[in-house]
């Protein structure tokens, strides 16, 4: 459409300009930013000429046979463009827009992205981490494009680090949560077609609207008037976490009148996903609208994507060796249909408002508030006083047949009791779970409820035995920030912003199902167990001691954390001939408070705040960095990056039992960040690209995790404090061009992210006792927890392979069709440690208080057991080959377009590689030895996530 | 508008069916209670199979359930593990004959999903029948690493699952009580072995295994068997005597909820249901029958014991308010001197001005009154620093007399006391004497006791104690 009247218009136009013959030149221009585009090849494939646009977008091709032709536009990331021209003995001008490539791989990049998301965290102490993958997927950069597209399904994270340190924003308002710093992906679930317009920022580097972070920074742009016009529909069909998508986008574009609105709505459906039980239900709407007039403009945004979709289990090994690695434990059959115990309800409504004001020419304002209420949960199984329900478990398992008699599976023929285990029993077992029998493998739905039933006839005003709970994490935000630019000169850009931000995360239980039983009686259980004539300490609300609890009803836990942010920074950046340098100081305001709504019996027994507001905690942290860019010439730069910077420890992980009590974890205090990179970009014709070394060192952070630990029969939440670690290593992306229409693109990574020292642990019952003894202490002032060493240094960081590499043929023919082969290889990635297996007990030994006050000496690992029990783990490495075919049809004089894409992953069907888990936390010792020895035999091996086999995505959108 | 085919097509492309949110309504009532029609046939009874099944040869052994066809047996479950003393196992009756037979299975808390009450039906092919401790049990063969022996193990869960049919909803009206006195029992065979039983009108004699007479802090149902490394975990018997003077014993394991409640006194009488258990661990030994109780409910009639008074000291002195009390310090030698000191207690050293001079100093109590006491012992705090480690037992002693009236002690007799704990002597560390026994033939009146302090020129040291007590 417009586009067509604006190349109709110039060439008309340059039907005025004097004789030079054979010349064919013009700008390419970003069809929704405006901007020019550089590096775009332009050809005339008929006279075998090819050129580049420059940073200006500008192009000129020379001795162009006169007549009829066809020109082609192509570049990495945009849809390719061809047209037919007839050349004449003036320079004919040719200036187009080219759309930045249709969201295909985005949406794996999401898939892969939302495998993993917070659920995970209530799970063992599991860490979850999650990709960037689906933020920078619409960079330039070669690097930055590859890792998202190609090393997400193996849950890669850029430089290693945490989900914390890529800042995101939406509209230049930052968007990661204020309690654990995450980004909230489901929020925008499906709407990638309307949230597609973003700007990445690598690394350090300045990125014009903040402070930016240590991984580089993603900005959502949602201003309605920057979408192009025109409508775009879309169907996709997919074999991965859900089989159908459609979304439907409507954009106005800038109208006369100064409006312009833009609407999106979006659905993915599956009912059975890749992996067994899983299912998949979201709804994406988004509606973006802006009045400019004049200097001001005024944006109005909201979205919301509610999202019910159900997880999978990590599981060890024997149980995927038995039913193959698309396994879930969560799931079983009710009356002949899948039921997943684990569903995830979220919905994120947004709103988002921004006020810009474009002062003058070199300066200008903008006014952005934002206010979201994301309501997450997930449910999950809970049983009292009765066997445990999961199917997994690890006394039913075969192996247990031999790890009860302490051999380590069949393998382990030179144990001396090889030959006492009862392998009749192992082997009808085993068959029961490779013949599928679900009523083992799977959750047994018709037993709960009839345990219930049951209970009912015989105790009906007591307590169910299984109920589904629903644990809620909700979060309520709202943000409002300025950001001030100015152009001082032509050599001095500069920036100046404030935000604040207020959140209250809310974190409770309700009953979802009550599965046939009466009511809940809401204690907790074990500490019944251990204290069975204490009514104080089993109560979680000793306001309502006791209380029979049904569907809907808010029982076990509820606080809410309150959390108030503020920033300032500023910036400069000057531009002179040669060289860039910016400089930003920001300062950071964080404080948070604890809000208990529950009086819990396990915190009053020990003197300890459990409901009101707790201690109000505030940290205030400065932030440092610099930048400097050497533009040696035409195609060299050399960009050199440092940071300095004190963070807030995130609210989330700053508690040592936040459901029971008001006390944070010891030593809390601000990490310390120093980081720096040296990156040399270069850009030639025929090649571009970027090698960057980066390290990046942390010091004084915190982490956090619980679990049962067998040894003193109780649940401890374990903290670790003092935790260093460093990430270094070297980043490669190169684009290259060959003959033919083909090019190659390369990215690689090879990292070393490591912990640097040794972290104070600190271990301390969740029922207040005194870990020793499992009494409740009498002298309340002395402190109960156990304080000891954590032996972490060397191990690694587990935030994804450190080693990571691709190549990628692409092809592109003038017919508009385009295809890809990427073939890459992972490795060096390590399974997440748990800390319980390094603790000083466990690693060197040493003398402990037994129940009778004595000294009791406690043996550490021998070799054979630190290999087996006490290491962490390095994944097996391994190749994915991926490729893809595509072409792109135009109806009606280019006035439609037709997409078809299809992205075939996994080709070689690799079913080997893991791409996450944990290690367990339990740990078992002989209580009859004498030094209490740790056995040596593997009962609670490792838990694995496995990456999917061939998978693909066709995607059909039509845009008119 | 030139907007409408657009707006248009777009709804026409919205040709998405949204799926509602699954719910899952309950799996009906009526579906999982299996009714009489649908239940499994029992093809022998209890008491058939441990006939047929039982080896009767050794007191741990193990035989298959391998017959042609499926062999089910029916019972009422007459056991619960909610108090936590009944742990992995179950005990099912025959609904006539109230015959029992226990089954192991490998999962706490069974009886959330096998409660009390319930009749359940077992198709048995495939687990083992067996004595554990010459005791008959369904189980599946295992082996003992700690004894090296093949025994009857746990049916792990989903195994067991499998092969179990619940049949109706629990009655515990309808479980057989079978009274029995304390003669019948301790005369029974193995028959009995597994059944539920009342014995009416008994009590708890206040000993405990073997008729050992238990101390007032094991008064209750099963102390910690902790012996220093890890809990051993044997069940603790508790006497229970009939009017006539017949004896049984209830065990209970120190996990059970009700461990540490105090058992009934000795003038409580009331009537105890029990599981009757037999324990027999080698052929030499000679077995005994246990009764195991399910809860605390199962003591009926009975009140819950009274904790015990605490004994009043006969004596008690702190030395921390200032003065020696009723003490008189009596200096034999030396002019240094016992004082009281707030913060240290009584103290004295031999050691002024830079140098030790030579002392013998007594301390030395008010006549008291022991005669009341079967026995009585003297226990204080006490930190001994800055002299020589070899005198220290010989310098820093206690004594007792019953003719001291005043003046210098070495008039009267003494004899020595020996003080059960010493400090190391090398730090201002108190430790607690312990309990130091008074000779018997000093419980009477008009007795005295006394503290002896020596030093030399060439060293001293400084004795301090507190919180003294005679009880």
């Amino acid at each position: 459409m417009k586009r067509f009247f604006w190349t109709t218009i110039l060439l008309s136009f340059a039907a005025c300009l004097p004789a030079v013959a054979g010349i064919v030149q013009g700008i390419v221009v970003d069809n929704e930013t405006k901007t020019p585009i550089a590096d775009v090849q332009v050809s005339i494939p008929g006279d075998e000429k090819t050129v580049k646009t420059g940073s200006d977008g500008q192009f000129e091709l020379r001795d162009v046979t006169e007549g009829k032709t066809t020109i082609t536009f192509s570049k990495n990331g945009f849809e390719p463009q061809a047209f037919n021209i007839t050349v004449v003995s003036t320079p004919l001008v040719i200036n187009t827009e080219m759309q930045r490539k249709v969201v295909i791989d985005d949406m794996s990049a999401e898939d892969n992205a939302l495998l993993f998301d917070e659920a995970l965290l209530e799970d063992e102490g599991a860490i979850a981490s999650q990709s960037v993958a689906y933020l920078t997927s619409s960079s330039d950069d070669p690097y930055l494009s590859t890792s998202s597209y190609t090393f997400s399904p193996m849950r890669f994270s850029l430089r290693g680090y945490d989900q914390r340190d890529h800042a995101t924003s939406i509209n230049g308002i930052d968007f990661t949560d204020s309690e654990r710093g995450r980004f909230n992906y489901s929020g925008i679930g499906g709407l990638n077609n309307a949230t597609r317009n973003k700007d990445v920022i690598n690394g350090l580097d300045m990125t014009g609207y903040s402070f930016g972070s240590l991984t580089g920074a993603t900005n959502i742009n949602t201003y309605a008037a920057e979408y192009a016009a025109g409508a775009h529909v879309g169907l996709s069909y997919t074999n991965r976490s859900y089989m159908l998508r459609g979304q439907a986008t409507y954009a106005t574009g800038i109208m006369d009148n100064g409006w312009a609105f833009t609407g999106s709505i979006a659905y993915r459906w599956a009912d059975k996903g890749r992996n067994e039980g899983t299912s998949y239900n979201s709804f994406g709407y988004f509606f973006a609208a802006q009045k400019i007039f004049g200097d001001h403009s005024i944006a109005i945004t909201t979205w919301g994507a509610p999202t019910e979709r159900g997880q999978s289990s990590a599981s060890t090994q024997e149980v995927y060796d038995y039913r193959g690695i698309y396994y879930n434990s969560y799931w079983g059959y009710q009356d002949g249909k899948v039921r997943n115990s684990r569903i995830v309800q979220s919905y994120d409504p947004t709103v988002v408002v921004n006020y810009d004001w474009k002062i003058n020419d070199r300066s200008n304002l903008k006014i952005g508030a934002a206010y979201h209420y994301n309501k997450y949960s997930n449910s999950a199984l809970a049983f009292y006083n009765a066997p445990d329900p999961r199917p997994d478990y690890y006394r039913n398992l075969p192996s247990f047949q031999y790890t009860n008699l302490n051999v380590n599976g069949p393998e382990d023929t030179d144990n001396p009791f090889y030959n006492d285990v009862n392998t009749d029993l192992y082997n009808a077992l085993r068959n029961e779970w490779i013949n599928n029998n679900t009523d083992i493998t799977q959750i047994n739905w018709a037993a709960l409820y009839q345990a219930n039933y049951l209970n009912n006839a015989a105790d009906p005003d007591g307590s169910a035995h299984y109920i589904l709970e629903r644990r809620h994490n909700d979060l309520m935000e709202s943000a409002l920030n300025a950001l001030y630019t100015n152009q001082i000169n032509d050599k001095l850009l500069l920036h100046a912003g404030l935000s604040g931000k207020y959140g209250k995360g809310m974190h409770y239980k309700t009953v979802d199902d009550l599965l046939g039983g009466n009511q809940w009686i809401d204690i907790d259980q074990f500490a019944e167990r251990d204290f069975s004539t204490n009514t104080t300490i089993i109560q979680n609300d000793l306001d309502n001691p006791n209380r029979a609890v049904h569907e809907g009803d808010v029982f076990g836990y509820n606080y809410n954390l309150h959390i108030v942010k503020a920033s300032a920074f500023i910036d400069n950046f000057w531009n002179t001939r040669y060289l860039d340098i910016y400089y930003a100081l920001a300062l950071n305001y964080t404080q948070f408070q604890r809000e208990g709504l529950m009086r819990n019996g396990r915190a009053e027994v020990i003197g300890e705040q459990s409901k009101g507001f707790g201690k109000l905690t505030y940290f205030l942290d400065p932030a440092f960095k610099v930048g400097l860019t050497w533009k040696a010439d035409a195609h060299n730069r050399v960009v050199v990056n440092g940071l300095i910077e004190s963070r807030a420890p995130l609210p989330s992980y700053s508690y040592v039992a936040p459901r029971v009590k008001d006390r944070q974890l010891p030593g809390l205090t601000s990490e310390k960040v120093l980081s720096y990179d040296i990156n040399w970009m270069f850009n030639y014709s025929r090649i571009q690209g970027r090698l960057t070394l980066f390290q990046t060192h942390m010091q004084d952070g915190t982490e956090s995790t619980g679990y049962y630990n067998d040894e003193f029969h109780t649940f401890v939440n374990h903290t670790l404090s003092g935790v260093d670690r460093v990430f270094r290593g070297v980043e490669l992306g190169l684009d290259i061009d060959l003959i033919y229409g083909f090019s190659l693109q390369l990215a690689g990574t090879y990292g070393d992210y490591r912990y640097t020292d040794n972290a104070i642990g600190v271990m301390s019952a969740e029922n207040g006792c005194n870990v020793f003894t499992g009494e409740i202490p009498t002298d309340l002032t002395e402190s109960t927890d156990v304080i000891e060493t954590v032996y972490t240094k060397d191990l690694m960081v587990s935030n994804g392979p450190q080693l990571a590499v691709s190549a990628t043929l692409s092809y592109f023919h003038p017919k508009m069709w385009f295809a890809d082969v990427t073939l890459s290889y992972f490795d060096k990635n390590y399974l997440d440690f748990s800390p319980s297996r390094f603790t000083k007990m466990n690693v060197k030994g040493g003398y402990y208080p037994n129940k009778d006050g004595q000294m009791q000496y406690y043996a550490g690992y021998t070799e054979e057991q630190k290999a087996l029990l006490g290491t962490q783990e390095r994944l097996k490495g391994g190749f994915l080959l991926d490729a893809s075919v595509g072409k792109v049809i135009y109806f009606n004089n280019r006035k439609q377009q037709l997409n078809i894409n299809l992205s075939l992953n996994n080709l070689l069907n690799n079913t080997d590689l893991v791409t996450g888990g944990y290690q367990q936390a339990r740990l078992s010792r002989n209580t009859r030895s004498a030094v209490k020895a740790i056995q040596t035999v593997d009962k609670f091996p490792n838990r694995y996530y496995y990456a999917w086999g061939f998978n693909m995505f066709l995607n059909v959108a039509l845009k008119f | 508008m030139k907007y409408n085919k657009y707006t248009w097509a777009l709804l026409a492309t919205l040709g998405f069916t949204m799926a509602g949110c699954a719910k899952f309504d309950p799996i009906p009532a009526d579906q999982l209670i299996v009714g009489n029609d649908a239940a499994w046939t029992e093809t022998m009874s209890i008491a058939d199979f441990k006939q047929t099944f039982d080896r009767k040869d050794s007191v741990f052994s193990i035989n298959y359930i391998d017959t042609e066809s499926e062999v089910i047996i029916k019972g009422r479950i007459t056991s619960t593990d909610v108090a936590g003393n009944i742990y992995k196992y179950m005990v099912i009756q025959d609904t006539q004959t109230g015959e029992a037979l226990k089954i192991s299975v490998d999962a706490g808390s069974l009886s959330g999903t096998l409660p009390l009450g319930q009749v359940i039906a077992i198709k048995c092919k495939g687990l083992i029948l067996g004595r554990y401790a010459d005791m008959v049990q369904l189980g599946v063969e295992t082996f003992n690493t700690n004894y090296s022996r093949v025994e009857p193990g746990r049916i792990p869960y989903p195994y067991f699952d499998a092969r179990v049919q619940l049949i109706g909803i629990p009655d515990t009206s309808a479980i057989i009580l079978q009274e029995i006195t304390i003669p019948e029992l301790l005369a029974c065979d193995s028959t009995m072995y597994g059944r539920l039983v009342k014995i009416k009108d008994v009590h708890f004699t206040g000993l405990g295994d073997g008729g050992e007479r238990l101390s007032d802090a094991d008064k209750i149902f099963a102390p910690s068997t902790f012996n220093g490394t890890y809990n051993v975990g044997y069940p603790q018997a508790r006497q229970i005597a009939d009017a006539d003077g017949n004896v049984a014993y209830i065990s209970s394991s120190e996990y059970a909820r009700f461990a540490d409640i105090r058992i009934p006194d000795e003038d409580q009488w009331g009537d105890v249901v029990a599981l009757v258990s037999w324990y027999k661990n080698s052929p030499t030994t000679e077995g005994e029958i246990q009764l195991t109780i399910r809860t605390l409910n199962d003591l009926e009639g009975f009140e819950t014991g009274s904790a015990p008074t605490p004994t009043p000291a006969i004596f008690s002195e702190t030395f921390l308010n200032g003065t020696l009390g009723e003490f008189t310090a009596y200096s034999v030698t030396g002019t240094q001197t016992w004082r009281a000191d707030n913060q240290y207690g009584a103290t004295i050293s031999g050691y002024q001005n830079g140098s030790s001079h030579a002392n013998e100093d007594w301390l030395i109590s008010p006549a008291i009154d022991l005669s009341s006491c079967e026995k009585a012992a003297i226990s204080f705090e006490h930190a001994i620093n800055k002299g020589d480690v070899a005198n220290l037992k010989t310098n820093h002693t206690l004594w007792i007399s019953d003719n001291y009236t005043e003046g210098d002690p070495n008039n009267a007799d003494w004899t020595q006391v020996t003080i059960a704990t010493y400090p190391d002597g090398t730090s201002w560390n108190y430790v607690s004497s312990g309990q130091c026994s008074i000779p018997s033939q000093y419980l009477k009146a008009g007795v005295r006791f006394a503290f002896k302090y020596l030093c030399s020129d060439t060293e001293s040291a400084t004795w301090e104690m507190k919180n003294l007590t005679v009880k």
